[in-house]
């Protein structure tokens, strides 16, 4: 079932719900109001602390026809990523800004729990392959984790973008 | 691994991003020095301003030791550019006194200004956010970007914590390409 991050949190707290797959900064939330338990947190938890959370997805037309572009806004996300490692206090404050309501030092804590930073780490085709494999296993998903490789990913971008992006 | 393998692309050059965004602006001693003046010099371009009181200084500190231990070719082959993201109070003046209170000395620096048009476009064509605060300092972003000497872009360094021996490294590979 999927609800609203509130609504899904109100349902914990209420006992009506046993888990929920939460997203920052909902956990630090509940850590915060003494509700209910981490049972997986997948940014420090091995298998998934091992692989990246994120992925970004664009559509394949756009990219062959405009791939500056498509370069251009990763390597947007990767300085944002930064910012948010180097300096999660700036970020907390950008995101209140930005109209999110949410009590600035959960934004913080929530930021530094997140391993931002770490994105030249990290292998982008071992994490797909995880989590199609994952996918695989539980049946949400046919195809093999070879085929999503060959047919669905081009690393290009980010392979160029680790070397010109530093830090 | 083969006993023979050596890491990929440690040896390799530094990719090139494309044309490094131009500007022309105001010397610390009052002068005009455009990007294209130190076509023939690498160059290293990064964003500060003077009465920042934590992390300016670190990074202009840890670029002056780099340019230390680039030795005579500070200077003669490699320059170090430094644009206030404060125009409004970093006068040359302010430039200078923040130049000297930080051993950012000798030819290889260049402390710039200009008008807040001028700072803002170049901030922006760099990728370097930069707002005044509340209080009147400014919050930006650290980025310092390597120019060779033919003007090209051709790495860029987040932050303050960089590695500075990989900055000299990427420095010196790039006087190694030569190129005018």
């Amino acid at each position: 079932m999927t609800h609203p991050s509130a609504e899904a949190k109100q349902l914990l707290a209420e006992g009506k719900v046993d888990a929920f797959l939460g997203f920052p900064p909902d956990p630090q939330d509940l850590r915060a109001r003494k509700i209910g338990h981490v049972v997986v947190n997948s940014a420090t938890d091995r298998p998934w602390s091992q692989y990246f959370c994120c992925m970004v997805v664009a559509n394949r037309e756009f990219v062959a026809r405009h791939p500056v572009a498509t370069k251009r806004a990763l390597r947007a996300i990767l300085k944002g990523d930064e910012v948010c490692a180097l300096d999660p206090a700036r970020a907390a404050r950008a995101y209140r800004h930005r109209g999110f309501d949410v009590p600035e030092p959960l934004v913080l804590q929530a930021l530094k729990e997140v391993p931002f930073g770490r994105w030249r780490a990290y292998d982008p085709a071992d994490t797909l392959r995880f989590y199609a494999l994952r996918l695989h296993e539980a049946g949400m998903i046919k195809a093999s984790p070879q085929k999503i490789l060959a047919q669905g990913t081009d690393w290009r971008f980010l392979n160029e973008l680790k070397k010109e992006l530093k830090g | 691994m083969p006993a023979l393998a050596h890491q990929p692309g440690r040896d390799a050059r530094l990719p090139t991003i494309g044309a490094a965004p131009a500007f022309a602006l105001t010397t610390a001693d009052g002068g005009r020095l455009a990007l294209a003046d130190l076509r023939g010099k690498v160059a290293a371009v990064t964003f500060i301003y003077a009465t920042c009181t934590d992390t300016c200084p670190l990074l202009t500190a840890k670029l002056a030791a780099l340019g230390t231990r680039m030795g005579k070719d500070f200077g003669a082959k490699v320059a170090f550019v430094a644009i206030t993201v404060d125009p409004e109070r970093d006068t040359p003046d302010v430039l200078r006194s923040y130049a000297q209170a930080h051993g950012a000395r000798g030819a290889g620096w260049a402390f710039l200004t200009g008008t807040p048009a001028e700072i803002k476009d170049v901030a922006q064509r760099y990728g370097v956010f930069a707002r005044k605060t509340d209080r009147g300092d400014v919050d930006h972003t650290f980025l310092t970007s390597l120019v060779d000497r033919t003007g090209a872009l051709r790495v860029q360094y987040m932050g303050v914590r960089f590695d500075p021996d990989e900055m000299l490294r990427d420095l010196r590979s790039l006087l190694r390409e030569g190129g005018r």
